[in-house]
């Protein structure tokens, strides 16, 4: 009886302090998540000044290094070659190799860091933008929505920015985000912006259409695969055991969950690798892709994809494309 | 008053725990089903009667880096007609943990079954487990392969008849193109059947054990619509069986979908099995094997999105399973209506 009792106040005490406990953590959360933007861009922007004079130290490591090299080869090229000149030259190399290779190690440091920075903003953006976009769906007026529309394209365009380049596209992103037709005065200039912001927006819509049939054909497989394996596991589980020796720890059967490529090279990896390469501004690397929220979700070798992973992929490229598009619209609709 | 609040507090609080740690990682399933069926099988269960199915199905997924783990669990009770109030209640736990190395992926699963069947004059129970190790990767360029090596135990209440073996299986997929691909393999398994024997009008006692092996091969395509083959044939020795005892079996699933909601599934599982046989007293008595997940069958199911979380669906079936017992057969045929409302 005094153990129930006991037991009860401990479990009156805990929840009436944990729930205290996660409410100001959940509070807290949200609060530092708001506050670090800044702080975040002001770090990119600083690893990015960084990242420029290190390169610079680089370039310069690596000139000077080239210059030796001449020296040498052309003390070499000579009759009489001082050999005492061409040691001390030799030796001042291996110095600035050294330094060649530390400077390296320093910028690889930097590029990294700066990636995951990118990955911290650009998950930022996209909550934010989310949120303006849920806020305007409730807005009461309509200069309301219009500063929200304002706020959300701004959003896109720092988003754009740390995204890295689309290498397919014919036109240079960052160079569209620079055009703005309000300011342009002359007619003539005018015209061959809204031409080039057309044939921009012609592109990426082309692209999206693609991209978007490629979703619907895997969202069909993996459906196809999914629905099939649950048909098979009722029957099964209706009737009696599953046969021995075919259930798998791996959530799915191989050939459900992953889409290999022939020798001869398929459909398929055609399109993967187009859009791999399209996507190379979207961090995806060589092999897999660490999400803005930490999780790997993209891996891809020569012969095979995970069906998931391409459809996250896919996803991700649709996201970006119509990111370019709402843009484009934007600075076309103020001609 | 302080009781009250209290448990109303631990509940909030446990709720919010959960949704900010897991909620997004459980999944859950549930479906309503009714219909008719019409089954014989030498008195065991009715001719004719209405059939009503509940199934619940709980998974818990856990993905981080290369390691997987799941952990699943479900219950269908179902009744079969009113007038010899036949029941049965079907329960599943499975758990599964897998790492992707580098080279290759590398699992462990276990499951664990039983089924009860229960009415007037029958009281039957089901059990099986299975634990199972496996790995998937690529030998050659362009071939995937899988291997598994398991232990597995299923028993039968009404017979005292148990089964323990140990497998493995293995199969190395080519491929055609990135819809279709051939896969070939070999299957292995030492068992032993435990059970009573008549001798005499004595019962008493005995075993019988035995080896299975032999090759198997399937055909998949998926593109506008999903369609897989499978064969395999093995060779069946045990202290009951003489050279050459065989089985074969196949399997074919196919499915398609219509616009975006509607979608169609086929399965065929034909079985069968030639056994030379060398002593005819202890065959009459229950030790010769247990294929009990081994039947003949053609299942069909139409289903309709309605959204994305729920479907209706019209199942239709015939089987015909051969029992242990050579000369008895399970069969019949269903036809039946239901609702699945999913949270994945």
């Amino acid at each position: 009886m005094f153990f129930t009792i006991r037991w009860k106040s401990m479990i009156y005490k805990i929840t009436k302090f944990g729930w205290l406990l996660l409410l100001i953590f959940i509070i807290v959360r949200q609060h530092i998540n708001a506050q670090t933007l800044n702080d975040v861009e002001k770090r990119y922007e600083t690893l990015k000044s960084n990242f420029v004079k290190e390169k610079l130290i680089l370039d310069s490591l690596n000139q000077s290094l080239e210059e030796r090299a001449e020296l040498i080869n052309e003390e070499k090229g000579k009759s009489k070659p001082d050999q005492d000149k061409i040691y001390k030259l030799m030796a001042g190399s291996v110095t600035i190799s050294k330094s060649v290779e530390y400077q390296q190690k320093i910028i690889s440091k930097l590029e990294k860091t700066l990636e995951e920075i990118k990955q911290k903003l650009d998950y930022q953006y996209t909550l934010l933008i989310d949120s303006l976009k849920t806020l305007k769906q409730t807005a009461p007026k309509v200069s309301d929505v219009r500063d929200i529309d304002y706020q959300i394209i701004s959003y896109i365009e720092k988003r754009l920015l740390v995204t890295p380049r689309i290498k397919q596209l014919s036109f240079i992103p960052e160079k569209i985000l620079e055009i703005d037709l309000n300011k342009t005065r002359d007619t003539l200039q005018k015209n061959i912006y809204a031409e080039y912001l057309t044939v921009a927006l012609n592109e990426v819509n082309n692209l999206l259409n693609q991209v978007n049939e490629t979703n619907s054909e895997i969202t069909q497989i993996i459906t196809l695969h999914a629905k099939a394996s649950k048909f098979l596991d009722e029957v099964e589980f209706e009737t009696r055991i599953k046969p021995v020796g075919t259930a798998s720890t791996m959530s799915a059967p191989t050939e459900a969950s992953i889409l290999y490529f022939d020798e001869k090279g398929s459909e398929f990896r055609s399109q993967l690798q187009s859009y791999v390469s399209l996507n190379n501004q979207l961090n995806f690397r060589q092999s897999s892709y660490i999400s803005t929220t930490g999780e790997k979700f993209f891996k891809f070798s020569d012969d095979h994809v995970s069906l998931k992973d391409y459809q996250e992929l896919l996803k991700e490229l649709k996201k970006r494309l119509s990111d370019y598009r709402t843009i484009l619209s934007d600075k076309l609709s103020v001609r | 008053m302080k009781n009250n609040y209290s448990k109303v507090n631990f509940t909030i609080f446990l709720t919010l725990v959960f949704y900010q740690l897991s909620f997004c990682q459980v999944a859950w399933r549930t479906t309503v089903e009714t219909g008719y069926v019409n089954s014989s099988a030498d008195g065991l269960t009715t001719q004719e009667d209405v059939q009503i199915k509940l199934d619940g199905q709980l998974r818990y997924d856990y993905k981080r880096n290369k390691q997987n783990a799941s952990f699943h669990i479900r219950v269908r009770p179902e009744m079969f007609g009113f007038k010899d109030q036949l029941r049965s209640m079907r329960l599943k736990a499975l758990g599964s943990y897998s790492y992707d190395f580098d080279n290759f992926v590398g699992g462990i699963n276990i499951t664990s079954q039983r089924h009860i069947f229960s009415g007037k004059y029958i009281e039957i129970n089901y059990e099986s487990f299975l634990l199972l190790g496996d790995a998937s990767f690529e030998i050659f360029n362009n071939t995937p392969a899988n291997t598994s090596l398991g232990y597995a135990y299923q028993s039968l209440s009404a017979e005292e008849q148990a089964l323990d073996l140990i497998f493995f299986d293995t199969k190395l997929s080519r491929i055609i193109n990135s819809y279709l691909q051939f896969g070939y393999g070999v299957y292995g398994e030492k068992f032993v059947v435990r059970g009573l024997t008549r001798m005499n009008h004595i019962f008493q006692k005995d075993k019988n054990s035995g080896w299975r092996f032999g090759p198997k091969a399937n055909v998949s395509y998926v593109r506008n619509f999903i369609f897989n083959f499978e064969y395999r044939f093995l060779l069946h020795g045990s202290q009951l069986t003489a050279f050459p005892s065989y089985e074969n079996w196949l399997r074919v699933v196919t499915g398609k979908i219509f616009g975006e909601r509607w979608s169609v599934f086929l399965l065929a599982d034909y079985y069968t099995r030639k056994f030379k046989t060398t002593n005819l007293a202890l065959i009459e008595n229950n030790l010769l094997y247990t294929p009990m997940n081994l039947e003949n069958r053609i299942y069909a199911k139409l289903g309709y999105e309605i959204n994305g979380s729920a479907e209706i669906f019209v199942k239709s079936g015939y089987f015909n399973e051969s029992l242990y017992k050579n000369n008895v057969s399970f069969k019949g045929w269903n036809g039946t209506i239901g609702i699945e409302v999913r949270n994945e």
